[in-house]
């Protein structure tokens, strides 16, 4: 014992000693080491000044004689006799002609055909000294290329042998492993020792202390790190000045460490040899002193071992020893009272034994019947330890039809169970049995290793049982194979997985497809717009129509294949925004007029004049189910009327409500529906039968679409159908009110009385309850084919009547003979006229009719115009016929806003990359009355929208080089600090959603949807160029009489 | 027990070392079969491609681009390919760009084949980039039987007896050059007395030339019609040209020549940074360059290839000129954008004049 503790204080003592020497010695050889680099950097840095001062002699050389600079660079060189390295100086003037030269060998740099282009030209030329890389010639010399400023902007040039540098730095050995090097300052190594390092343009650049080193503005960094080469080096960096070279002096750490490493094996083979001593001489005394006495104790101790307490232990030896021994006696004593006791109660307990038997042999006979159940169950029941590796203590019999292992062989190692698990599944495991002492029960599902040599799936549950202590004392549990269910289970996963995949190809497939056809499709409509605008003989008239209408069928069936496919994708995002649902509303319903005109059907819309006036919502959406709606009331009824309802179900159009539940409803006289039908309404790709599809047209997706959009916004949809009963298709839709005051500001009417004949019960219920709203009186009338005597019945009813509101519909023959009877008629004549016409059946003007007093309102009548016009008509003073008839001396193709006030139209710039497309936008815009400038890509676009001045740029965003939003950025950075802001319309050919955002993000305005439609481009050119054009709005006067005032012929 | 633990002390970190310092397999890296070359058309012989393949494994595919724009366009769009060939006007806007990869010159040993006078030069300092492998002149293709006395300057595209007889490329950049070389300032003068001079005299040659179509591969046919007596172009239309005709002759003109090189670069992102080096490397083998000499009737800056270059190639001033034909000779460098506006500024007024 002693011995080791001696042994290892000196050993503690050798390496404490080694440590401080090392240090020391470490410490000096580093500043002697560092000495020796700043020894090596300024040998070189003298070099390196020699051959400076040597050109910077010939700089400054008398050079009125041509020959003298030669014949003394000559000298120069010859002087050297190659010991400076330089075997080529040349002389070159401002414009890089050679002056002069010499040479050892042969001719380079005086051969060189460009010597203008040349860096060591143009760095020199511009004051600055310049040393090449090393280069390695055709015949495998090593040189570089040293060039000074010389007089008057010339340049001395040298070329210099590396070996000579090479050889110095080769001299430069310190110690066994020391070496120097140099580098440029992107750690390519110019000089070393072996040539061979430099001529394989070896850089040491990804080292992290050169790295670091040449970060650093420090002009000297030693430190210990391992080198290029891998060994572990202790190593100076230091700058040659003047240049941009790096001296690097490097020594192994090894033999720095050498000598304090023959120190410490010096300490520790003497610290060795002393222990040894050391225990020698310690070992004799221990065996008298202690060793002895305690071979007695044990002597005793062995006796009372075998039972025999009488005897004591007779022990000599030291203070110590002998304590003990009496202590030992004490307990032999106690012992022996002890033993007495027990032979004593062994006689009661022989008693108890045929007690405790008869228990056994009940408890016998109910393990047997446990002992049924666990061998006849197909669940394997088990024991094991807690522990790892949970050594099994016991398994079921059946175990074998579980694990596929008999029960011997289960048993037959600890680890067995877990040496068998699948190793994915074992960290699993362990995990779940360390949570056992805290909840008491795990269940766990592994793969087992089944006797059969395949995993099977094992579902387990483990139970831990304490013994009477508290303590862990064994689990127990059951195991059973389902491996089926398993099975079953991951099919079923990778089924739903490839349903999911196969979802989202689709909906990608259709996106992309989609895009695909519209570009080709804009080619179509556009250019069958504008073919449609020629003049055409009526065979061809009715081809372009049939091509328009096809291609208008064949882009709404995309469309509805983009909406639907994006729904299902989960990918529509609905877009909210305050507007005003009456507007909305109203819009629809003027889109849908012309066709319902068409067909003979009359349409109209009512909307609760108390709905609020601003709620949120998206009303893109909201339109777009309005549209189809409404498109198909219209589509499949042949006669009658479609009436668009719109009204708030009173339990929730409460005042200060927050949410309003819009119910929007159409009502048509078309065939009706049958029960079965409407079952299958809503499905997509459903057409009530073929016979409809054939008629009528469509995909079929239009109500599958609304249904999904409505339910997005938290609505329902339905219909309400008997057969030849017609039909009201309705929805249900919540939306947040934001303002709930009346959105126009009507001119107060309140007071007036009117008269009001108009044949449609409905739509005079409607145009009476957007009457008695704003305050007006009204009474209705019966309306008959005579408008005459309609008219003087009802002044007969109400002689206070100021104005008087007409059906001018299709039945009534001519129209302007009728309004020449009304002002004809003494009672009627100065009573103003509101006429509600029909798109189609506008009255048109004639010279013999008084049109003072006469506004028509066209169906289907706007709650806002209606009011407006009675306005007009009962109040304003009588409209001069010139202003009236303004807009005739335009073409009315023509857009107001294009003219501005010099005639001269507004130059649009066209950005388009398509050929086609832009022949079709360039035609359009002409159409419109607009000249354009094109520019074919982003970057084109750039530069003709920062030179010239345009009303509005139309931006394509898909273009190769650089896209429409990078144009539009680099477009908006140049206007940035200026007051220009050129209004920039995105062209996009791809519909999705979140395009409008990445628009208006890149800086643009606005955007328009491929393919152009001629009327969206007319709406969004004027929107944009009235904003920007000085003037304002061209008439503002002119433009509102040319919707209400009546229309000349032409 | 003591000596035990001694020998642990020493034993362990010695057992430590062992286990750290065993071999690590070398990764495996497949090798490519395919590098894309991405080059002017014709510029690079398929034998060359054919021999590079035979003797590594290695195809490379020819990808050829219209003009130095389309290729830098691909560039910057970051298309993978291998090896790109660069003028030198370009090659510093592609490194400024950072769309070029640092050569390793640890794979291009072969780099030492190249004239020491064609290295380090100012487009490239350092050669980091890129390494010239081909590079030619600009000079006057004349027909001898149509002029009255030789010709040698640029000065005598102005010579009013030939009016209407001189051909011209519609390159503005050119034409500038050559009207500030003919006036004895540099190339890439920036100078705006000496532009607006250059700009004057440029604007009075119109009346003395007729605009070549430039999606002409020569000149030449202009040369073969009954009146035209020169056109400015390269050394290919002057080969073309002699081809054809005798009375043809290729002029370097004495106020300099407008130098053009075409350099290897690879782009920072192509897949297969080694191997492209290794192409380049074989490229300027002394046998591989003097095959595409000997093929392309094109100069190479490769000094060890000459021995194996036709020896009426090598002599053809038209190829390799003498070299006082090129001291005064410059390559062109990036102008700035003002002068560059000038530049087109000028020569919408140089091409309105002529209508």
């Amino acid at each position: 014992m002693l011995g080791g503790t001696f042994v290892l204080t000196f050993l503690a003592m050798a390496i404490g000693v080694t440590i401080i020497m090392y240090n020391v010695e470490q410490t000096i050889w580093r500043e002697q080491h560092t000495e020796d680099a700043r020894s090596a950097a300024r040998t070189l840095t003298l070099f390196l000044d020699r051959a400076r001062n040597t050109l910077f002699s010939v700089s400054i050389q008398d050079r009125d004689d041509p020959g003298e600079p030669t014949e003394f660079m000559q000298l120069l060189i010859d002087q050297g006799e190659g010991s400076s390295g330089i075997f080529e100086l040349v002389l070159v003037d401002a414009d890089g002609h050679i002056l002069g030269s010499a040479f050892r060998g042969h001719p380079e740099l005086s051969r060189s055909l460009i010597v203008p282009q040349t860096v060591w030209f143009q760095t020199a030329t511009a004051g600055t000294d310049y040393l090449s890389m090393v280069q390695v010639a055709q015949d495998g010399l090593p040189y570089l290329i040293m060039a000074t400023p010389g007089r008057d902007h010339g340049v001395v040039a040298a070329w210099i042998d590396m070996r000579i540098l090479w050889q110095l730095v080769g001299d430069m050995s310190f110690g066994r492993t020391g070496q120097t090097y140099i580098v440029n300052d992107r750690g390519r190594i110019l000089a070393h020792a072996d040539p061979s390092v430099v001529l394989a343009n070896t850089s040491i650049d990804p080292q992290p202390e050169f790295a670091t080193f040449t970060q650093a503005a420090d002009a000297e960094w030693n430190g210990t790190y391992r080198n290029f080469w891998g060994d572990r080096v202790f190593g100076v960096m230091i700058r040659l000045s003047g240049t941009p070279w790096i001296a690097i002096t490097e020594v192994q750490v090894a033999e720095a460490t050498r000598p304090a490493q023959v120190v410490l094996l010096v300490m520790v083979v003497s610290v060795l040899v002393f222990g040894m001593v050391t225990r020698l001489v310690t070992a004799s005394l221990l065996e008298r002193m202690l060793f002895r006495p305690l071979q007695q104790l044990q002597a005793g101790a062995e006796q009372v071992g075998k039972g025999h307490f009488e005897q004591s232990v007779d022990v000599r030896g030291g203070h110590e020893i002998g304590q003990v021994a009496d202590a030992f006696n004490a307990m032999i004593a106690r012992l022996h009272d002890r033993d007495s006791q027990i032979a004593s109660r062994t006689a009661s307990l022989a008693a108890e034994f045929s007690e405790r038997k008869r228990a056994q042999i009940e408890m016998e006979a109910a393990q047997a019947r446990l002992q049924h159940l666990v061998t006849e169950s197909r669940v394997a029941i088990f024991s094991a330890e807690v522990e790892p590796p949970y050594a099994a203590t016991y398994y079921s019999p059946n175990s074998l039809a579980v694990f596929g292992h008999s029960v011997d062989e289960l048993l037959e190692s600890p680890d067995f169970w877990v040496n068998h698990i699948h190793p994915d599944d074992r960290p699993m495991i362990e995990l779940a049995i360390e949570t056992l002492p805290a909840t008491g029960v795990v269940t766990m599902e592994y793969r087992f290793l089944h006797g059969s040599g395949v995993y099977r799936w094992i579902h387990e549950q483990m139970r831990l049982f304490r013994n009477e202590n508290g303590g862990h004392a064994e689990t127990i549990g059951s195991c059973i194979d389902i491996t089926d269910r398993k099975q079953t289970e991951e099919e079923l996963s990778i089924a739903h997985h490839q349903a999911l995949q196969a979802s989202r190809l689709k909906s990608e497939f259709l996106a992309t497809m989609s895009h695909e056809i519209r570009t080709p499709m804009n080619g179509i409509v556009g250019m069958s717009e504008l073919l449609a605008t020629t003049t055409l003989n009526a065979d061809q008239q009715e081809c372009v129509d049939i091509i328009e209408a096809s291609a208008d069928a064949l882009l709404t069936i995309i469309n509805d294949v983009l909406d639907l496919s994006k729904i299902e994708a989960g990918s529509m995002d609905l877009q909210p925004e305050d507007f005003s649902i009456e507007a909305t509303t109203e819009d629809v319903a003027d889109l849908l007029a012309i066709s319902a005109h068409r067909k003979g059907l009359s349409l109209y819309s009512h909307i609760t004049p108390t709905l609020p006036a601003i709620v949120h919502g998206d009303p893109i959406r909201l339109r777009q189910v309005f549209l189809n709606l409404t498109g198909n009331a219209i589509k499949f009824t042949e006669h009658g009327e479609v009436g668009i309802h719109m009204y708030a179900p009173s339990d929730t159009a409460a005042e200060g409500q927050e949410t309003v539940n819009v119910r929007f409803e159409v009502r048509d006289t078309g065939p009706g529906l049958s029960k079965t039908e409407i079952d299958r309404l809503f499905v997509p790709f459903t057409q009530l039968d073929s016979s409809h599809t054939r008629k009528y047209g469509g995909a079929g997706l239009g109500l599958a679409i609304s249904k999904r959009l409505v339910e997005l916004m938290g609505g329902e949809i339905g219909v309400i159908s008997q057969p030849d009963q017609g039909s009201t298709f309705w929805f249900t839709v919540p939306l947040p009110v934001v303002s709930r005051a009346c959105a126009s500001s009507t001119p107060s009417l309140v007071g007036l009385h009117v008269l009001c004949a108009v044949r449609n019960p409905a739509e005079c219920d409607t145009v009476c309850a957007y009457l008695t709203a704003a305050g007006v009186h009204v009474t209705c009338i019966a309306h008959g084919d005579d408008v005459i005597a309609n008219a003087q019945q009802a002044r007969r009813i109400n002689p206070q009547v100021s104005a008087l509101i007409l059906d001018m519909d299709i039945q009534c023959p001519d129209k302007q003979a009728a309004i020449r009877e009304v002002r004809r008629n003494p009672q009627l004549a100065h009573l103003p006229l509101v006429l509600l016409t029909n798109l189609l059946h506008r009255v048109k003007a004639d010279a013999t009719i008084d049109r003072r007093g006469v506004i028509q309102v066209h169906r289907p009548v706007h709650r806002a115009q209606l009011l407006q016009a009675l306005a007009g008509a009962a109040y304003r003073p009588p409209v001069t016929p010139a202003t009236a008839i303004a807009p005739a001396a335009v073409d009315p193709t023509v857009t107001a806003a294009a003219r501005s006030e010099n005639g001269k139209a507004p130059t649009i710039l066209l950005v388009e990359d398509n050929l086609v497309n832009q022949k079709v936008a360039v035609r359009q815009l002409q159409k419109l009355g607009y000249s354009t400038a094109v520019a074919a890509n982003g970057r084109k676009a750039v530069e003709t929208a920062l030179q010239g001045s345009y009303a509005l740029i139309l931006m394509d965003v898909q273009m190769p080089e650089l896209d429409g939003y990078e144009a539009t950025r680099i477009i908006r950075a140049a206007e940035h600090g200026m007051t220009r802001h050129v209004p920039i319309v995105a062209m996009t050919a791809n519909a999705m959603e979140g395009d409008r955002g990445i628009c208006l993000a890149a800086g643009m305005d606005d955007y328009l949807s491929k393919p152009l439609r001629i009327d969206d481009l007319r709406s969004m050119v004027e929107r944009w160029t009235s904003l920007t054009s000085s003037d304002g709005p061209v008439d503002a006067e002119m433009v509102q009489h040319g919707k209400s005032g009546i229309e000349s012929d032409g | 027990m003591w000596s035990k633990s001694i020998l642990f002390m020493f034993v362990a970190p010695a057992l430590l070392l062992a286990c750290a310092s065993q071999p690590q397999p070398a990764p495996i890296s497949p090798l490519p079969q395919r590098l894309v070359l991405y080059d002017w058309a014709g510029y690079m012989p398929q034998s060359i491609l054919d021999a590079f393949a035979e003797e590594t494994g290695i195809q490379v595919e020819y990808a050829v681009y219209a003009d130095q724009d389309e290729a830098m366009a691909h560039l910057r769009a970051g298309d993978a390919y291998d090896i790109v060939v660069l003028d030198n006007t370009n090659v510093p806007l592609a490194v400024g760009e950072g769309l070029l990869a640092q050569l390793d010159y640890e794979n291009i040993p072969n780099f030492r084949y190249v004239s020491s006078g064609f290295r380090d030069l100012a487009y490239d300092p350092g050669n980091t980039y890129s390494i010239m492998i081909q590079w030619g002149t600009t000079g006057l293709v004349v027909r001898t039987d149509r002029i009255e006395e030789p010709i040698t300057s640029w000065a005598d595209l102005w010579d009013p007896r030939y009016a209407g007889k001189i051909g011209i490329w519609p390159y503005p950049v050119d034409m500038f050059g050559i009207t500030l070389k003919s006036l004895g300032y540099s190339l890439n003068s920036q100078d705006p007395e000496e532009l607006a001079k250059a700009a004057d005299k440029l604007l009075a040659l119109r009346p003395n030339v007729f605009l070549i179509d430039p999606t002409l591969a020569t000149g030449v046919a202009h040369l073969m019609d009954d009146q035209t007596a020169m056109i400015y172009g390269w050394s290919y239309d002057a080969r073309e040209a002699a081809l054809q005709l005798d009375t043809t002759t290729y002029v370097i003109p004495r106020e300099g020549t407008i130098l053009w090189s075409d350099n290897v670069t690879i782009p920072v992102n192509s897949p297969h940074k080694a191997e492209a080096e290794q192409f380049i490397n074989f490229l300027l083998r002394p046998d591989i360059s003097a095959t595409m000499v000997n093929e392309l009737w094109v100069a190479s800056p490769n000094e060890a290839a000459w021995p194996l270059i036709q020896s009426d190639i090598l002599n053809n001033p038209t190829v390799y000129p003498a070299n006082e034909d090129l001291t005064q000779g410059e390559f062109y460098e990036v102008i700035s954008a003002e002068t560059e506006r000038f530049y087109q500024q000028t020569w919408k007024r140089f091409l309105a004049a002529g209508e």
